[in-house]
């Protein structure tokens, strides 16, 4: 493993020196043999996104947990948070590789518009690469003296380790959000200011966006690796290890996803004040499709997750209580979904839209309807997790106060959300547009009290029983595999939708791109390239897992 | 270990599968970039007013705006030729209203003789074309 640093040193030295060393070329495209240079650069992107995503956020929450163990005095904690990193060398070393490749390959196919990148933002790529380095050094160092350092000094370098991640992330943001909302520079394209170019208006909301929606599929990712190892442990202590540890994955999945269509509304907020037109072709024009199939994806991820949740209420002593809870949350998240899914633009051309709202469906597909059903799905993941939550223990006397207050919150999220569902669709755009604004402005505080409530409620509460870990049935950790593999998909999804927002731009109203592959492909032939890429990135992923189980096996001799 | 890592895998490809059958399965719309519509200045305004019909489609005004007198988000341009001169139609496309971009910036990113075919579309409407190339000038 240790030589995975020197491979991963080398690849970067190798990629800064080819990245920073070209000239800039008259030539302004390259083709790439049977796929094409579009396919070839957005698969490679892609994939590398999806790992820089995996080895950013797994640190984040190996030290979150690594801090609860210590503070809690739990050797269980440490121990999972040892497992978490333990995915982390070899995922470097894939990153890396795979952030060499796209660069070379970017560079060879698309040489005038990367020339052009590198020109203005060159001081930002040697911090990049400074900071990369840096950050693997950190890892190893971090990952290496896990014993040998003092707890609190192992846990401060983590946190070093986790703001030199947060840093590349957003160097890598400002190039990305700079296509598409770029600031700082001339109409032809002349830098004016490299900090405006840097600070552009989705600069903020995509740093926030990613930096959440990384932790999320961190989770994801590391709950379906904890499946992975408990379908094929061999012991009791073993499954209940790896159940355990995918409980706290998909915990760190949920909780943070909860999040992600909030900020995803900042970032359409943003997008719509550089440019309505834009924002527009995203929601509702020649991009609307991607919406049907994010809400299909969503709905897997929550159902799936919520199905999980309600599996492990049957070996929960004390769960019976609120078993009976889990149709009426099926039913309504089947409901929310099935509002969200309504399609606004089913129609197969923009001239076929003619009328702005689709023909038969009319007014069903418009979006503030669906910002209240998402609200309402949301909720509903809340109440699965808080019904879990409150299953296990038995709430001290004197707190009813707590119960209805928490009630009181929850009813009125309901009332409002159906309340502004159904006036969303019989009164004009504008008003809905203000209406969706205020469930959205409601529903975050009214997240934190539902959550305060309970934490207030079940402070200093007693278990009903002890979990019975591993007592649980495989088919919960295939949901877990079916939720990961759906998070990958809809990463990949929503970035190809950031990217096609763009539509014929590599820079949008500065660059144009006059390549043959300026258009944009179909729904179908872009979800055969998602779906491609998403088992590749499954299928090196499970290498690392399979890599690192072998190791592991090795290095405590079959004892994990 | 190697079972759990095949099962892993046919998950995977269910999952995936899924999507990529529904993807496939929804009306499939391609979007081309804008080619550049060929406008000589022999075109009658007739003719100009078909071209400017196949940008205003092209160019996803639809998505906005209705030719048919409905409310969208945007107004409705069915009777905008009796309504506007060249002169009014040209300062909208040239400078953008409200949430609309000028039309000679993206996404429309119209050239100059696009927009002249387009504001000879838009008097066809409940109106006669009247606008040949080089009547209308760029501010």
């Amino acid at each position: 493993m240790k030589k995975a640093i020197g491979y991963f040193i080398v690849v970067v030295l190798v990629a800064a020196a080819y990245f920073l060393g070209k000239e800039p070329v008259v030539e302004a495209y390259r083709e790439f043999p049977l796929i094409g240079a579009r396919n070839v650069v957005w698969i490679l992107a892609q994939l590398m996104l999806l790992f820089a995503a995996f080895i950013l956020a797994v640190p984040v929450f190996a030290v979150i947990i690594e801090a609860i163990g210590y503070f809690k005095r739990d050797e269980r904690y440490d121990r999972l948070a040892r497992d978490f990193a333990s995915l982390l060398p070899l995922a470097y070393l894939v990153t890396a590789l795979l952030g060499a490749l796209f660069s070379v390959m970017s560079f060879s196919l698309y040489p005038k518009f990367m020339g052009y990148m590198a020109g203005i933002f060159r001081p930002t790529i040697y911090i990049f690469f400074g900071l990369v380095f840096l950050e693997t050094v950190t890892l190893y160092i971090w990952y290496y003296t896990w014993d040998l350092l003092k707890k609190r000094n192992h846990l401060l370098l983590g946190i070093v380790l986790n703001v030199l991640g947060t840093l590349v992330m957003f160097v890598g943001n400002a190039w990305t959000s700079f296509k598409t909302s770029p600031a700082g520079v001339e109409v032809s394209g002349n830098l004016l200011s490299l900090s405006s170019a840097i600070f552009n208006y989705t600069f903020w909301p995509l740093n926030l966006h990613r930096f959440v929606a990384n932790v999320s599929f961190g989770g994801f990712i590391c709950a379906a690796y904890a499946a992975y190892r408990f379908l094929s442990a061999r012991t009791p202590e073993e499954k209940a290890h790896y159940d355990w540890m995918g409980y706290n994955g998909t915990l760190i999945g949920v909780v943070t996803t909860i999040l992600l269509p909030f900020i995803g509304y900042w970032f359409g907020i943003e997008m719509y004040k550089f440019n309505e037109q834009m924002g527009i072709t995203f929601m509702g024009g020649a991009l609307s499709k991607i919406w049907l199939l994010q809400a299909l994806v969503i709905a897997v991820i929550f159902i799936g997750t919520c199905y999980y949740f309600w599996l492990r209420m049957d070996r929960l002593p004390g769960a019976e209580r609120y078993r009976k809870y889990i149709p009426y949350l099926s039913w309504a998240l089947i409901i929310a979904f099935a509002v969200w899914s309504a399609p606004r633009a089913w129609v197969s051309s923009l001239e076929e839209m003619g009328r702005g709202l689709h023909p038969i469906y009319g007014k069903l597909g418009i979006m503030a309807p669906k910002i209240a059903a998402v609200n309402i799905a949301v909720l509903c993941v809340i109440l699965t997790f808080i019904l879990n939550r409150r299953a296990e223990r038995q709430v001290p006397p004197g707190r009813k106060i707590y119960t209805y207050l928490q009630w009181s919150v929850i009813l009125l999220v309901v009332l409002l959300n159906v309340a502004a569902l159904y006036y969303s669709y019989i009164v004009p755009s504008a008003t809905r547009i203000r209406i969706s604004i205020a469930t959205f402005l409601f529903m975050v505080p009214a997240i934190g009290m539902i959550y305060l409530m309970d934490g207030l409620l079940l402070r200093g509460s007693e278990r009903v029983g002890e979990m019975q870990w591993g007592n649980v049935p495989p088919r919960s950790q295939y949901g877990l595999i079916a939720v990961a593999v759906s998070n990958v998909w809809a990463m990949a999804l929503l970035g190809y939708g950031r990217a096609a927002a763009r539509l014929n731009w590599h820079v949008y109203g500065v660059m144009e791109d006059t390549s043959r592959h300026a258009g944009l492909p179909a729904m179908g032939e872009a979800t055969l390239i998602i779906s491609f890429l998403t088992l590749v990135f499954i299928g090196l992923v499970s290498l690392i897992f399979y890599m690192t189980g072998v190791t592991g096996r090795e290095v405590t001799g079959g004892e994990r | 270990m190697k079972g759990s890592g095949l099962r892993l895998i046919i998950v995977a490809l269910i999952v995936t599968g899924l999507y990529a059958w529904f993807g496939n399965a929804i009306p499939q719309s391609p979007w081309e970039a804008p080619k550049r519509k060929v406008i000589t200045a022999e075109m009658t305004p007739r003719e100009l007013a078909r071209e400017g019909a196949a940008i205003y489609k092209k160019s996803g005004c639809g998505v906005c705006h209705s030719v048919v007198g409905e409310r969208l988000r945007a107004s409705d341009l069915s009777r905008i030729g009796a309504e506007r001169n060249v002169e009014d139609l040209a300062a909208v496309l040239y400078s953008g209203a409200d949430i609309m971009a000028p039309a000679n910036k993206p996404p429309a990113n119209l050239t100059d003789e696009e927009i002249t075919a387009l504001i000879a579309y838009l008097q066809s409407l409940g109106g006669r074309p009247k606008v040949r190339l080089g009547d209308v000038k760029a501010p």
